[in-house]
């Protein structure tokens, strides 16, 4: 049955996308919610949270205020909380319950910034559409509102590099070190300064389908060339049929660097990859064809016994329960392990 | 529902749940199966704790659409992914659970139809409605209180005899059998009851059947009082507390209403101390910081440990006006600023403190792991000498955690 899921867990929301992007930009954000949608985020959204708490935090939603359209409620709190945290800009960011009742997130923002004078932007993420749509939304937001003049065209933009791609944040600086010229990287060991910089890279590369909204923006609007995927180093020796499970952008990447491979995005309707599915039994009859499969641990119960089934964790899928195997970049490694 | 402590302020959200939410509760109901009908990222957390907690393979999901939402159509989709699941798993569970979030109390859904209709298909299956509703938490019951009220609500409506049955309703897990309330109760030929313990699920309608409850949590008591009044079992408003008196008398509450003989407390007491005292002395004078993820009452733990020679700096509270004023107090919900350097050799009582601190040895306990008691204490006063002696941040234990 479609939409009925008895193995794979849920994966990554679009509000935990939109506070990925957020993390490191010294912006108060507020997911408007009751708490669980916070604790999602928290517990198994975002692995910098264990290094140094971000300030993400619930609006702490009630029944009666969500009922009543009490934004006024919202809008306090974070106004109250900017006057502790000095933000550099607040972000309101949607959940289930902020859907129901139609809550105008951007009327929201407009408002607070009027009060306080800080950036604030509103994003009516539901907690039902994936992390890529929410990220993507925020990282163009930011290019649309921060990118100012143009005085220099040098290094490279990277665009979409998010945590939940990698199954820990030392794989995702590994991520960086793949462009020696970088300039830049949006949501990613970036601070808020780094924002109104983006428009003076020579070139754009886009690591994740999170970052093609804002790189198309920045191409329009200042003539940034921009490239999709990773560069990553081709695998030469002849191996099986092999697929590979997980965001589009570096699934397709690193399919293309392995060859005889082909790609399976879980997080969008369209885009590089062949297929395009979270459904158990699409991905099950898909996987049956491929003499190696490369994707999550909590995929494993969906491949074919017999094909050879190689663990690569990610946060977006399995938040970072599963330990270190192998990661996107290790094309080598993962090369070894191919039959 | 409660009072909103945040003082208008946004909250702040912990990741340190010790692995405990209401799914993994639910699923004390042996032989129970859950299926989650919510937007799909509701039961992100919940299926990632069960991948991490061995338990996946009892919970499935029903991912509602905008679509689903809008049209309403979801009551029969339930319906039709309730069949599918029992007739796909083997054996089938004897309980099948339907649980909700936020946007059902919204909507003000009556699932009554789709259970009656479940259970008229499978007539061996008990069909029941969960709610994972933080929402209604100042306008209703709390999440907690409604798991435990509504648990217990789906067993059969007919009494059972009585037997020598004592039932342990709201622990996470079921008491060790050295606990010494465990042992006044074995050793005078009572049954202690923890349903979490059992895979039968003939032990939660055994629950009617119990001569006394004792409510272990405050979130129990709805629980025990609806108990009462369908099967007439009397009830004891015991809490986990790591508190001398309190402990002394439970065990004498217990005692009075089965009429069983009492051991010796005040020796039981003395030793306790005498334990913790050495405890104290192994650790050398290292600052204690507590919060309340490790124990709901962190202010009665301050106050044994500190009468038993421990220092205690800090308390991490939900509510810090119950926390002895000449304490040094912070609010676990509201954003200020936490140190997170580590700077101060602390041993931290709880994840969240741990993390607040930066402590980098830390005590991993969430609601007192069910270590109740004489028995409790000094299993705690072990944890902090062992905490001493093995540093491990939150963040390690995070890591050592992982699969």
């Amino acid at each position: 049955m479609k939409d009925l899921f008895l193995t794979l867990p849920p994966f990554a929301p679009d509000y935990g996308g939109a506070c990925e992007v957020l993390y490191e930009l010294n912006a108060l954000v507020l997911i408007h919610d009751a708490s669980g949608c916070t604790v999602n985020y928290v517990s198994f959204d975002e692995p910098r949270w264990h290094e140094k708490a971000g300030t993400v935090y619930s609006s702490g939603l009630t029944e009666i205020d969500a009922v009543m359209g009490n934004d006024d409620v919202l809008i306090d709190k974070a106004v109250k909380a900017a006057e502790t945290l000095d933000p550099s800009m607040i972000a309101y960011i949607g959940s289930s319950v902020p859907m129901i009742v139609g809550t105008d997130f951007e009327g929201i923002a407009k408002e607070t910034e009027e009060r306080c004078g800080i950036p604030s932007f509103g994003f009516d993420c539901n907690g039902i559409r994936s992390y890529v749509e929410g990220a993507s939304r925020v990282l163009l937001a930011l290019a649309e509102r921060f990118a100012g003049e143009k005085t220099e065209n040098k290094g490279t933009l990277v665009i979409g590099l998010l945590p939940l791609d990698d199954n820990n944040t030392e794989a995702s600086r590994e991520v960086l070190k793949l462009f020696p010229d970088l300039r830049t990287s949006l949501s990613f060991d970036v601070s808020f300064e780094d924002l109104s910089d983006m428009q003076n890279a020579e070139k754009i590369v886009v690591v994740s389908r999170s970052g093609l909204a804002a790189a198309e923006f920045l191409n329009k609007k200042y003539g940034i060339p921009y490239t999709v995927g990773l560069p990553l180093k081709a695998y030469e020796k002849p191996h099986g049929s092999t697929l590979v499970i997980g965001e589009d952008v570096r699934a397709y990447s690193l399919a293309k660097a392995l060859g005889n491979a082909e790609a399976l995005d879980l997080f969008s309707s369209d885009g590089l990859a062949r297929w395009h599915t979270i459904d158990e039994e699409e991905i099950r009859i898909i996987a049956s064809a491929f003499r190696n499969v490369i994707a999550d641990p909590v995929f494993q119960p969906l491949a074919c016994p017999r094909s050879n089934f190689i663990p690569m964790p990610t946060v977006s899928v399995s938040g970072g329960i599963y330990k270190d195997t192998v990661g996107a970049l290790d094309v080598e490694g993962i090369g070894a392990m191919l039959k | 529902m409660i009072a909103d402590k945040t003082n208008g302020l946004p909250r702040y959200c912990h990741p340190y749940h010790g692995g405990w939410d209401v799914a993994r509760i639910a699923l004390d109901i042996p032989e129970s199966r859950i299926l989650f009908v919510c937007p799909i990222s509701c039961a992100r957390i919940i299926c990632l704790n069960a991948i991490k907690y061995d338990y996946k393979d009892r919970i499935d999901v029903l991912a509602l659409t905008e679509e689903d939402i809008v049209s309403g159509n979801y009551e029969e989709k339930t319906i039709e992914a309730a069949c599918e699941v029992l007739e796909r798993v083997s054996p089938r569970p004897k309980a099948l659970i339907l649980y909700v979030s936020c946007i059902d109390a919204m909507l003000g859904n009556d699932h009554s139809f789709q259970t009656e209709e479940i259970m008229a298909r499978y007539p061996d299956v008990n069909c029941l409605v969960l709610k994972m509703c933080p929402i209604t938490r100042y306008s209703g019951d709390l999440p907690l209180v409604a798991l435990q009220h509504d648990m217990y609500q789906a067993l059969p409506l007919e009494t059972v005899p009585k037997e020598k049955t004592v039932a342990f309703i709201g622990a996470n897990i079921a008491f060790d059998p050295e606990c010494e309330l465990v042992r006044l109760l074995t050793d005078n030929g009572y049954r202690a009851l923890h349903i979490q313990a059992s895979d039968d699920y003939e032990d939660y309608l055994a629950v009617r059947s119990a001569s006394l409850n004792l409510g272990v949590m405050p979130f129990a008591l709805s629980a025990c009082k609806m108990l009462k009044e369908r099967y007439g079992t009397p009830f004891l408003p015991f809490f986990l507390r790591y508190d001398l008196p309190s402990i002394k008398a439970t065990l004498k509450a217990v005692s009075e209403a089965l009429s069983l003989p009492l051991p010796d407390l005040d020796a039981m007491e003395e030793e306790t101390r005498s334990f913790l005292c050495s405890c104290a002395e192994q650790i050398h004078g290292t600052a204690l910081v507590i919060d309340s993820t490790a124990t709901l009452f962190p202010d009665a733990l301050r106050e044994t440990l500190t009468s038993c020679g421990f220092t205690v700096r800090s308390v991490y509270a939900d509510d810090v006006s119950r926390v002895s004023p000449d304490v040094d107090s912070g609010y676990i919900r509201v954003p200020k600023d936490r140190s997170y350097d580590g700077s101060e050799p602390v041993i931290a009582i709880g994840m969240a403190a741990a993390s607040f601190e930066g402590a980098s040895r830390t005590v991993n306990l969430f609601y007192d792991n069910g270590e109740w008691g004489f028995y409790g204490l000094k299993k705690l006063g072990e944890r902090i000498v062992q905490a001493y002696h093995h540093p491990r941040s939150a963040r390690e234990i995070k890591k050592e955690e992982r699969r």
